[in-house]
Order: C-alpha cells, then sequence, then structure tokens
C-alpha cells in the first residue's frame, strides 16, 4: 500500500495521471449527451466490477470478465463508430490560421441576423441559419445551393419566405457573407431533446453537435427564436436576448 | 485589443464536478492498473 503511495506521488506519476484525466475528460464531455453515454455508463460498471472481483478473489467471475473485455473491444469499435469517426474529423477541420473579421462587422452581422429573426418571428415564418465559427462547413455547404452573397436581413427574409424556391433548409453564414441556402443539416439523435421539438429544431442541435457553429432558430408554428450552440437549446429568445448571446459568442473570437 | 476576463477558479472546478471526478477516479484506477503490470509484481 505504501509503495502504491510513493508510486502515486511522484512527479512521473502525476504528470501522467494529469495527462490521462484531461484525455478521459475530454471524451466524456464529447459523449454527454448522446446514446454512447449509456453504454459507456455500463463499461464503466464492468471495470469497476473486475478490480472488485479480482480484490475479493472471485477469480472465476474475473476471468469471465476478461474474457468478455476482449470481445468487447470489437464490441466498441463498431458500436462508437459514428463517434469515432466524429471525434477524429473534429481533430482535423480545425483552421490554422483563422481570419478573424473586426469588431464592427461582427456587430454588423450580428444586426442583421437579429432584424432578420425577428422580423421572420412577428410573420411566423420558419428559418434556419448556422452561423460558422472555427469549424469548416463545406460538407454541409455543398449540400446546398452556393451564394456567396453579402448578408442583410431582407436578403435572408427573402430565402425564408414561405413560396420561395430556396426556404426549405438552412443558410450559412461566414462573417458578412451568406455562403450557400437550402442546405441540409444533419439531425440531432439527443434522446433528451423534447419530442416537441420539429425537425427544423433538431437540425439546428445537430449542426451544433457536430461542428462549433452557432445555429439560429425561427419557429414556423410559434414564431419563437431559438439557439443552439454545442448541442445545447435555447428556446424563445427576445431580440435583444439574440443580440447580447451572439455578440458574447462571436465577439470573443474578433 | 483582446479583452481577458478574470478566470473563475471556483466556476472552473465546480463546472461538470462529477464528470471531472470520475474521469480523475478512472485516470487513477487506469494508471494504477498499467504501472502495475510494467513494473511486474506490483498489483492493486
Amino acid at each position: 500500500m505504501t509503495e502504491i503511495l510513493i508510486n502515486l506521488l511522484s512527479v512521473r506519476a502525476i504528470v501522467e495521471i494529469l495527462i490521462l484525466w484531461y484525455v478521459i475528460y475530454r471524451i466524456f464531455l464529447f459523449l454527454k449527451g448522446s446514446k454512447a453515454v449509456y453504454l459507456l455508463r455500463g463499461l464503466i460498471i464492468l471495470i469497476f466490477s473486475f478490480f472488485v472481483f479480482q480484490k475479493l478473489g472471485l477469480y472465476v467471475l474475473s476471468w469471465l470478465l476478461t474474457r468478455f473485455f476482449a470481445f468487447f473491444l470489437i464490441l466498441i469499435v463498431i458500436i462508437f463508430q459514428p463517434e469515432l469517426r466524429e471525434g477524429l474529423i473534429r481533430l482535423g477541420r480545425r483552421h490554422l490560421f483563422p481570419v478573424p473579421l473586426k469588431r464592427e462587422e461582427v456587430e454588423r452581422t450580428i444586426k442583421e441576423i437579429v432584424t432578420a429573426c425577428v422580423n421572420m418571428s412577428k410573420k411566423k415564418i420558419g428559418a434556419l441559419m448556422g452561423i460558422k465559427r472555427e469549424f469548416g462547413l463545406k460538407n454541409i455547404i455543398e449540400t446546398g445551393i452556393i451564394l456567396n452573397a453579402e448578408l442583410s436581413s431582407q436578403l435572408l427574409e427573402n430565402i425564408f419566405f414561405p413560396s420561395a424556391p430556396l426556404h426549405d433548409g438552412g443558410v450559412i453564414i461566414d462573417g458578412k457573407t451568406i455562403v450557400s441556402c437550402a442546405c441540409l443539416f444533419p439531425l440531432s439523435d439527443n434522446p433528451n431533446l423534447e419530442k416537441t421539438l420539429g425537425m427544423r429544431h433538431r437540425a439546428a442541435v445537430g449542426l451544433s453537435e457536430h461542428s462549433d457553429a452557432i445555429v439560429v432558430v425561427v419557429s414556423e408554428e410559434t414564431g419563437g427564436i431559438s439557439l443552439a450552440v454545442n448541442g445545447q437549446f435555447t428556446r424563445n429568445l427576445s431580440g435583444e436576448d439574440l443580440f447580447t448571446i451572439l455578440k458574447g459568442l462571436l465577439q470573443k473570437e474578433a | 485589443m483582446r479583452r481577458f476576463r478574470k478566470p473563475d477558479i471556483k466556476s472552473i472546478f465546480l463546472n461538470n464536478f462529477w464528470l471531472k471526478l470520475i474521469s480523475l477516479i478512472l485516470a487513477i484506477i487506469v494508471w494504477l492498473y498499467v504501472n502495475g503490470i510494467l513494473t511486474e509484481g506490483t498489483s492493486l
């Protein structure tokens, strides 16, 4: 026991444990809110059981668990395949040298988005807008119609006007440009989301889970303005709330 | 000019506290197990 404690208190051990802790913590954060978290919980219970069985000298049970782990490792790769793929994509997607917008440009962009949202909210026009941050959204942009037009509230309202040909799907905004519209956003499969949420809202949460984009939604049914960031969904925002939150999120980077 | 916010130590510590604690416990268990195998003879 004292040997274990001495081992634990060495600088090498502390550095190794801290690195291990950080990696495990980031994996947990990444899996939080997804279906994989339930599987992970089961795995942790099995690992704890294994150590308890070993400590109590229940060799038959620990032997069975060891055999089961070997089989379980293959299962993990199959079951966690979407998460593993997404994790690796996330690692490689970050831009090395992002060009930040000027503070005034960010504020102008936010004003245009908020004005469009408030106007569409009053008229109960549904809208879905993804605001790109660090992560590239090329795969999403390519699913829609490329616009590369200067952002304005009028253009946003025009895109989402119900009888307009491009009103289905979402727009991707990069800086002061509407890059593309009628894009297909990935749907969230988070089991904790409210069952009443429609496809548009699920798509908003989905994009925010798959990237670091900020997604703004206007509900067609209620006219409510909502925001999704990092898989977290905030509903029924006023124009001022939206302006403050967007300013806080986007001006940090400018 | 970039403005720096004063880091709030309490919120850094308490944010996702249980997740951080479980990760730390798991990291220690994994380290002890692997270290035990590597040094041969030292076990939990």
